[in-house]
């Protein structure tokens, strides 16, 4: 009963330049998994010279993209949105656990000013802050192997950059399943995606609709 | 000239005369280098099977090393979220209607 009580209003949630960065990445880390596991001998798409040479462009230009997003987040103040909180976390886990089985509403509903609940806050941290930077620092290190000794880093091994660089990948790939899987538990299986295209994203207004009202509204649909 | 002080300094003696001499030598132009369409490609080294520097080892080379424990690792990660994402996918299918409503 209490969902159809509540009205949905449309909030600008993503502006232009985070829908733009979202999809580039988009992009960038799918060529980067498929000619980085086609690299690794997986399998053979576009062959082994092919795959090398998209990879490093594609990681090249991820890092130069990477710097104007780490420019955008300090100058519009929004990685305060990233600020890692325990606050509602039990909450968040067990709606996603066990009341989104029942239909519950989310315990963390999305507002501008608040974009993440506190398990995207500590997930995409962990992404954007370690993971990601991990991955692009190891894969310039790998791409200038032949400049190591002019750097200074001759005592570096190949094989730790390398390892490191596989298993940020597959935790990459991890990541990436799940976001697309979680991306759909918006209130319609498209709301989430919708919201990352356009920018708007249709949250349910709890602040605007008063008791009264809602007897009103529900009086006039039935 | 070059001849007469290049024997000197070797403490050679020198008549003074020379001559040249016909000798034929048998080289390849190319250098011992493949044609073409012989040439190798990236994989005939940098792969897991049949590497031809299979045995060259004390290095690192893409596409022919990698580590079991990332691999397996690494894979089993990547399908216990494909397998965690599939339940809650059922389990949101089943429970649906269940206090949802629907839309």
């Amino acid at each position: 009963m209490a969902v159809t009580n509540t009205n949905m209003k449309n909030i600008y949630l993503y502006t232009r330049y985070e829908r733009f960065w979202h999809w580039l990445q988009t992009v960038l880390i799918v060529l980067l998994l498929i000619t980085g596991f086609e690299t690794k001998g997986l399998y053979t798409l576009m062959g082994f010279k092919t795959a090398v040479e998209v990879h490093n462009f594609v990681g090249n230009t991820w890092l130069i993209a990477f710097l104007f997003f780490a420019f955008w987040i300090a100058t519009t103040g929004e990685w305060r949105q990233y600020i890692p909180t325990t606050k509602k976390m039990v909450k968040v886990v067990r709606y996603y656990l066990y009341g989104i089985f029942r239909g519950e509403a989310h315990p963390v509903p999305k507002r501008k000013d608040a974009k993440h609940n506190p398990l995207q806050r500590i997930t995409y941290l962990i992404l954007a802050a370690i993971l990601l930077p991990v991955q692009m620092v190891s894969g310039l290190l790998y791409w200038g192997y032949n400049s190591w000794p002019e750097w200074g880093l001759a005592g570096l091994s190949l094989k730790v950059v390398a390892l490191i660089h596989t298993a940020g990948a597959f935790a990459i790939l991890s990541f990436v399943i799940v976001h697309i899987y979680m991306i759909t538990t918006g209130h319609t299986i498209l709301a989430h995606t919708r919201a990352m295209i356009s920018g708007w994203e249709e949250v349910k207004d709890l602040e605007t609709v008063e008791d009264w009202e809602i007897k009103t509204k529900l009086a006039k649909s039935a | 000239m070059t001849l007469t002080s290049g024997m000197q300094k070797a403490g050679l003696s020198f008549s003074g005369d020379f001559d040249w001499v016909e000798t034929a030598y048998v080289f390849p132009i190319t250098h011992m280098v493949a044609p073409k369409e012989k040439s190798l490609s990236c994989t005939a080294c940098h792969s897991q099977e049949d590497s031809r520097l299979a045995k060259l080892t004390g290095f690192y080379m893409p596409g022919r090393d990698t580590s079991r424990v990332i691999d397996f690792a690494g894979w089993g990660g990547v399908l216990a979220c494909l397998i965690g994402v599939l339940i809650h996918a059922l389990g949101r299918m089943l429970t649906r209607g269940n206090g949802r409503k629907e839309r």
